[in-house]
C-alpha cells in the first residue's frame, strides 16, 4: 500500500506544478462568477441559472481537467525515463498504475472540492440555500471523476496520450448517449443490430447515472437506494478498468 | 529615396485609416440583426436534448435568455413573436420542471399574441410533467376568465388548484372573485392586481400592471363607446 500512496502523493506534487491547473480554477471561480452577474437577466430563473452554470462548471471542468493533466502524465514519465527508473525499484507495474490513478483522482477531487466551496459561496449570495441534492450532484460528479480518470489510465496504458485523450473523450460522449443507445435497440434494427447496440450498452459507462443535475437544481427526490446503488456500480466499473490496465501496462515493454 | 519611401508609407498608413474607419461605420448598419432570422434555424428541443450531453439544464438556461430577449424585442416593437413558441418549446422540452416559462409564456400567447389555447396548451404541457404543481391549474383557471370569460372552466381549474397541496387561499379567493359575479373587465383588474401585489417577479408585475392599464381604458370605452 506504501508504494501506491508514496506515488499517489508524488503526483500530486507534480500536477501542483502545472499551470493549466491553476488556469482551470481561475477560469472556473470566474464562470460561477459570472452566472451571478448574468442572472438578473434571466427573468424567473435567477437562482435557478446560479445553480445550473456552477454545477455545470464543475463537471465540466473535471473532465477537462482529467484529460489535460492525466493523458500526458504517462507519457511524460517515459519520456523522461522516471517510469524506468521507477520501475527498477521494488514497485510493480499494478502499484505503478494504482499510485498514478489515485494521484490524478485526489489532484482533480480535491479541485472540484474547491469549486463546490466556491458554488456553495455564489448560491448563498443569491440568498438560496445549498441543498442536499445538490451536495449530492457534487458527491456523484466525484465518482465521475473517478470512472474517467480510470477510462483514461486504461486507454493511457497502451496508446499515446493523443488517442488516449481521443479515446476517453468519445466515451464521456457515448456514456452520455448510453440511454439512447439502448432505446435505438428497443426501436429500430434486425435481431444483430439490437443485440450489438444493448450490447455497446452495457459495456459503455452510463454516465446519465452520474448525473441529477436537474434534480438538484428543482431539488426533486432521488428514488431510495439511488446512490448507494450507483456508487457500487461506480466503484465496480472503475476496478474492472483498472484491472485490465494493470494487466495491459504488465505486459507491456517499457523501453 | 528616404523620403519617397517615408511617403510612401505614410500614404499607406493613411488610407488604412480611412478604410478602417470607412468600414467601421458601414457594419455598424448590421449591428442589430432581426432575431427572426437567428430563430428560424433553431432545432427542436429534442435534438438540443439529445446533443447537450447532460448539460440539459445550461441549455435550458441558453435558450430560456434568447426567449426573454426575443420578447425583450417585440415588446421595443422591433419583432413579431412568430418564433416564440418554438423558443419555449425547446426551453420547456430541455427542462420540464422549470416552471417559470411556461406561465410567462402562456400569459405572453394569450394576451400579446391572442392565442388562447396555445397558452392552455403550454400550461397543459406543464401539469403533464409537474402534476403537484397548483401554479397550472390556476393559471389556466386564470386565463379561461380574462381572456374567454368563461366563468365554468375558470371556476373548475380554480377549484382543482385550491385542493392541491401548494393550492393555497390565492385560489379559492380567485373561484370567489369568478363567483362574485361583478363584470368581467372589474373582476379581471382585481384579479391582475391581485398577481401584480402577489408575484414574486418583477417582470411580472410590470406585465400585469401594463395589462391592467390596457383593461382600465377598455373599461373606460365600454362605458363611454362616444367619449363625450
Amino acid at each position: 500500500m506504501m508504494p501506491i500512496l508514496t506515488l499517489a502523493f508524488s503526483t500530486v506534487r507534480n500536477y501542483l506544478h502545472e499551470r493549466i491547473l491553476l488556469v482551470v480554477i481561475v477560469f472556473a471561480a470566474l464562470l460561477m462568477g459570472s452566472s451571478y452577474a448574468l442572472s438578473p437577466l434571466a427573468v424567473g430563473a435567477q437562482q435557478k441559472i446560479v445553480v445550473d452554470i456552477g454545477l455545470a462548471a464543475v463537471s465540466i471542468f473535471a473532465v477537462v481537467l482529467i484529460v489535460l493533466l492525466g493523458a500526458g502524465s504517462f507519457h511524460m514519465e517515459k519520456e523522461r525515463g522516471i517510469l524506468r527508473a521507477l520501475l527498477a525499484k521494488p514497485i510493480s507495474r499494478v502499484e505503478f498504475v494504482l499510485g498514478k490513478y489515485l494521484g490524478t483522482v485526489a489532484t482533480v477531487g480535491g479541485v472540484i472540492v474547491l469549486m463546490a466551496g466556491v458554488h456553495l459561496l455564489v448560491v448563498k449570495a443569491t440568498g438560496s440555500s445549498y441543498t442536499a441534492t445538490m451536495a449530492i450532484a457534487i458527491y456523484l460528479t466525484l465518482l465521475e471523476v473517478a470512472l474517467v480518470t480510470a477510462l483514461l489510465t486504461l486507454f493511457a496504458a497502451f496508446s499515446s496520450p493523443v488517442l488516449g485523450s481521443f479515446f476517453t473523450i468519445a466515451c464521456v460522449v457515448a456514456g452520455h448517449f448510453s440511454n439512447d443507445l439502448l432505446t435505438f435497440a428497443q426501436r429500430f434494427g434486425g435481431h444483430a443490430t439490437r443485440a450489438l447496440v444493448t450490447g455497446a450498452y452495457y459495456m459503455l459507462p452510463n454516465l446519465e447515472l452520474l448525473n441529477v443535475r436537474s434534480e438538484a437544481v428543482h431539488n426533486l427526490p432521488l428514488p431510495g437506494g439511488f446512490v448507494l446503488a450507483v456508487t457500487l456500480y461506480t466503484v465496480i466499473y472503475t476496478g474492472t478498468l483498472l484491472y485490465l490496465a494493470s494487466l495491459i501496462f504488465r505486459a507491456r515493454e517499457v523501453s | 529615396m528616404r523620403v519617397r519611401r517615408l511617403m510612401v508609407t505614410l500614404a499607406l498608413g493613411l488610407l488604412l485609416a480611412v478604410s478602417l474607419v470607412h468600414s467601421t461605420v458601414r457594419v455598424q448598419d448590421y449591428r442589430v440583426r432581426p432575431y427572426l432570422y437567428a430563430n428560424l434555424y433553431l432545432p427542436s428541443g429534442e435534438f438540443v436534448q439529445q446533443t447537450s450531453l447532460g448539460y440539459r439544464q445550461l441549455a435550458a438556461d441558453m435558450v430560456w435568455f434568447q426567449a426573454v430577449q426575443y420578447y425583450g424585442g417585440y415588446a421595443k416593437s422591433q419583432h413579431s413573436l412568430a418564433y416564440f413558441n418554438g423558443l419555449i418549446d425547446i426551453v420547456t422540452d430541455l427542462d420540464p420542471h422549470f416552471v417559470f416559462p411556461y406561465m410567462f409564456a402562456a400569459i405572453v400567447m394569450s394576451q400579446d399574441m391572442g392565442d388562447l389555447d396555445s397558452g392552455i396548451e403550454v400550461l397543459k404541457k406543464g401539469m403533464r410533467a409537474n402534476p403537484e404543481t397548483a401554479a397550472f391549474p390556476f393559471e389556466i383557471g386564470f386565463l379561461y376568465y380574462i381572456s374567454r370569460a368563461d366563468e365554468t372552466a375558470a371556476q373548475h381549474y380554480f377549484t382543482l388548484a385550491s385542493k392541491m397541496p401548494d393550492g393555497g387561499d390565492r385560489a379559492r379567493r380567485f373561484a370567489a372573485f369568478v363567483a362574485s359575479k361583478a363584470g368581467h373587465v372589474e373582476t379581471s383588474i382585481r384579479m391582475w392586481e391581485e398577481l401584480a401585489s402577489t408575484s414574486k417577479e418583477p417582470y411580472m408585475r410590470e406585465m400585469a400592471r401594463r395589462y391592467i392599464r390596457e383593461l382600465r381604458t377598455q373599461g373606460a370605452i365600454e362605458k363611454d363607446p362616444h367619449g363625450s
